[in-house]
């Protein structure tokens, strides 16, 4: 028996206020550092042409396959957020998903951070707030666990299982599968009982990236011939997994592309075969047995050609940005203000550290998509800003200490 | 007497340094009874009232065709890169080609872009975009050609845009030219500057009569770098408009931190770099001893720099790698208002510049009763004996001096009340009065 595994990214960070300069610094008293507009804006917008139409079509799938065709998602807390104020039909349909019994909702931390690479306890807190989250608004509690933009290493693992998580997700990169093939269930090298599903790059990219390239020679591609490529791994593996940002379907390929025509014929293709079966991740860690202990020492993640967080660190705005807000943990905690929290860990949000990239050459139209900035050094300035007038908020409250 | 001024800008006319110190000058000359008609490359809007009668370059006709060939026939004689295959050539369009000028030897035919056929006019735009330096061109045609037609006693032309029109009209009129150097390509790029711009300077100051420089300094680099005798150069200082100034008490504030400020260009010219290796040092004394510095008044420091320009990512870069943006913050590209606040805002100005020819900013300063420290390379070093001084890549001697002055509120008080002495005394009436004085050695009977 051979499982295709379906998991999809739906992330909405706060954007920040553009127009957020130095004068500002100090006088807003915190009231606004999102650009509610843009939000609103950017939200509906991928609602419209993805979450509401995809949603849609799932929905219609899951119903006609009765119960064959099974996928999974990892909404963030800020997503789910955003949806609740700007497009409260998105969460509706989400739910209505999430009750037909065939979806399986992934944890992950509330805010889409970093915080694993520098607060253990600010991690642990997120990824509880968005267990409470998940359960609040599907009345599920996820067993399964994927890290901000699937960045994954030993250490991680041991934490997540130790937080009782049964699997976990990460990308299925060459550098730490070697001559091993990630269409099998592992575990972790640290740990116990973690089950380790890795992303299948090439047919995952086949869909997400390469179905829009124009000058790819698979070009067109159709629901039969990709079932067909995911049919030939039959007999040599136990699992394909398909991870992808949602916005896949109808965003990044917009419907006048044909990807959601695609994906209507893709189920019935792929169940053409009696070997194949659409499993959750919670149900591929049940049934599958690890094959092998991976080991992985150095943080990974599914990001650009390096497979590693240098989209989000590495040069030298990003680490001085990321070294100062998360500097300011233990005196945003102290002050029990849930608007002032809120708002900090808004900011620990990895796209705003995303924006600060500046390696733009091979990535760079990875990196432009969705970016509200021209330049990174831009995004720099307008969160240097707000990092320093939410610092000065803290000294006003007598939890900073004047000359910190 | 009637003086016939070139200039690339003139407020509300695009107004930078250039255009600001246009403005007092011709002010000021006005007040001592001169009479003043600016050529511009573009007046923007409708009729301007002000103390000078504007001339818009686009509004007059052109040289005919056989004066325009032999201007250019000189222009090539002196300056190599303008023959037809010069790098020059991407500047100017196809549509250059002009009908009228069809009779021309053809390798001549590049030079007088986008003249109108039906009127004998040319374009400007008036900016600093791609097709400057065709726009140059154009203007020093514009020149020669009101050269002959106006009726004036003197020819005043400021900076190398307005070399060719000052030269222009002196050869068509045969009056006396005055070139006014408020800065030089040595002083913008080191050197490493555009040698076609070098060669429009050297152009103006060898046609001029007399050559007017905003200081010591800048004579000094163009007898140096320009061959130019000492005897023909005169200096005169800038000065600063005194009113307008945004009391300190109108701003409402939040840090209660020293606040050095560096406001202007963020270019090689300016420094930048040594400003921000001189705030690491401060920043890391003052972290080292914040109760010493407290006691003196001092509860933290910040620095900002303000405006924008080709290395401003870099600066960024240079702040964000030594780990000290938490206290060093960076404005972007400031308008007039927010200048004021800025000025209004910090307690300390640097000028670290690496050439300033002059430099206004540091009145701007005095004037907000802010204190300053300048580098050893700029112009209005010259008029402000009571200010700290170093030299531009003396960071630890900059970084000293501003410790210092934070610290020591009784000397920088002294020093800013010498410093607002100094800028009463100083006036665009006065550097006027001087002008006046160069203007009669060459004109006797005006």
């Amino acid at each position: 028996m051979n499982a295709v595994c379906f998991y999809f990214q739906v992330h909405q960070p706060w954007r920040l206020r553009k127009d957020f300069n130095f004068f500002k610094i100090g006088i807003g008293h915190g009231h606004g550092y999102d650009d509610d507009k843009a939000n609103a804006d950017m939200v509906r917008q991928v609602a419209r042409r993805c979450y509401l139409p995809a949603n849609r079509l799932m929905l219609e799938l899951i119903r006609r396959h009765q119960g064959e065709f099974k996928v999974s998602y990892a909404i963030t807390g800020t997503a789910l957020d955003q949806f609740e104020l700007y497009c409260p039909e998105v969460l509706d349909s989400f739910r209505e998903l999430a009750a037909t019994g065939c979806v399986e909702m992934i944890g992950e931390t509330y805010y889409h951070s970093l915080s694993f690479l520098f607060s253990r306890g600010e991690f642990r807190d997120q990824v509880n707030l968005h267990r409470e989250k998940i359960k609040r608004v599907f009345g599920t509690e996820p067993t399964t666990f994927r890290n901000t933009e699937l960045i994954y290493s030993n250490e991680l693992a041991q934490e997540v299982e130790a937080l009782g998580f049964k699997a976990i997700l990460t990308e299925g990169a060459d550098k730490i599968l070697g001559w091993r093939s990630p269409n099998f269930v592992y575990m972790p090298k640290p740990c116990e009982k973690l089950h380790l599903l890795l992303k299948n790059y090439h047919l995952s990219d086949d869909l997400a990236f390469r179905f829009g390239d124009p000058t790819w020679a698979e070009q067109p591609l159709t629901a039969s011939k990709y079932a067909g490529w995911i049919h030939k791994i039959a007999g040599g593996s136990e699992i394909v997994n398909l991870f992808m940002d949602y916005e896949t379907f109808g965003e990044h390929h917009k419907e006048s592309t044909g990807i959601f025509k695609l994906l209507e014929r893709l189920p019935e293709e792929i169940l053409r075969h009696p070997d194949f079966q659409f499993m959750t991740p919670a149900e591929a860690a049940r049934d599958f047995r690890p094959v092998a202990r991976l080991d992985v020492p150095q943080n990974i993640s599914w990001a650009d050609t390096e497979r590693d967080t240098t989209a989000w660190l590495g040069n030298p705005l990003q680490d001085a940005s990321a070294e100062q807000v998360y500097k300011l943990e233990q005196a945003v905690k102290a002050s029990h203000d849930d608007l002032l929290i809120e708002q900090w860990r808004r900011l620990l949000s990895s796209d705003h550290f995303y924006y600060m990239c500046t390696k733009w050459h091979a990535e760079g139209d990875a990196h432009k998509d969705h970016n509200p900035y021209t330049s990174p050094y831009d995004a720099f300035m307008v969160y240097s800003n707000i990092l320093t007038d939410l610092t000065e908020r803290l000294k006003e409250m007598k939890l900073l200490d004047q000359a910190a | 007497m009637k003086i016939l001024m070139f200039g690339w800008e003139f407020p509300p006319h695009i107004s930078g340094g250039l255009g600001t110190a246009c403005f007092g000058l011709t002010h000021g000359l006005v007040t001592h009874g001169q009479s003043v008609t600016f050529v511009l490359p573009k007046v923007k809007g409708g009729p301007n009232k002000t103390h000078v009668s504007l001339i818009d370059a686009g509004e007059v006709h052109a040289p005919a065709p056989a004066s325009v060939h032999r201007t250019v026939n000189t222009w090539t004689s002196r300056m190599k890169w303008l023959e037809v295959d010069s790098p020059l050539t991407p500047y100017l369009t196809p549509e250059a080609y002009l009908r009228e000028t069809s009779q021309l030897h053809e390798e001549n035919h590049w030079w007088t872009s986008r003249r109108e056929a039906s009127h004998g006019k040319m374009e400007f735009t008036g900016g600093y975009g791609g097709d400057l330096l065709a726009e140059v061109l154009r203007y020093g045609l514009v020149g020669e050609s009101l050269g002959a037609t106006e009726s004036f006693d003197l020819i005043h032309a400021h900076d190398w845009m307005a070399a060719l029109a000052g030269a222009g009209a002196k050869r068509s009129s045969g009056k006396p030219m005055v070139f006014h150097i408020h800065a030089t390509e040595f002083d913008r790029c080191g050197e490493h500057g555009d040698g076609r711009i070098m060669e429009l300077e050297r152009y103006g100051l060898e046609s001029a009569d007399k050559v007017i420089a905003v200081s010591h300094r800048t004579k000094a680099i163009v007898m140096e770098k320009y061959g130019i005798p000492g005897g023909k150069i005169e200096v005169v200082h800038n000065a600063v408009e005194k009113e307008n100034a945004v009391g300190r008490t109108n701003i409402p504030f939040r840090f209660r931190d020293k606040i050095v400020l560096f406001l202007g260009r963020i270019t090689m010219q300016k420094g930048p770099e040594y400003f921000v290796d001189a705030a690491k040092i401060v920043l890391d004394r003052w972290r080292a001893d914040k109760a010493g510095w407290a006691r003196d008044g001092v509860p933290g420091v910040r620095f900002v720099m303000a405006g924008s320009g080709d290395l401003l990512p870099l600066m960024i870069d240079r702040a964000a790698k030594a780990r000290i943006v938490d206290r060093f913050h960076f404005t972007g590209f400031l308008r007039g208002a927010d200048v004021d606040r800025m000025f209004a805002t910090c307690d300390l100005y640097v000028l670290p510049s690496v050439s300033e020819p002059f430099g206004i900013t540091p009145l701007e300063a005095i004037k907000h009763d802010v204190p300053v420290i300048l580098s050893k390379q700029s112009g209005v070093a010259e008029i402000m004996p009571h200010t700290h001084q170093m030299d531009f890549w003396d960071v630890e001697k900059m970084a000293a001096q501003i410790e210092h002055i934070l610290r020591n509120e009784p000397v920088t008080r002294r020093q800013l009340e010498l410093n607002k002495e100094m800028l009463d005394s100083i006036s665009w009436d006065g550097a006027a009065a001087e002008i006046c004085g160069v203007y009669r050695g060459l004109v006797p009977a005006g």
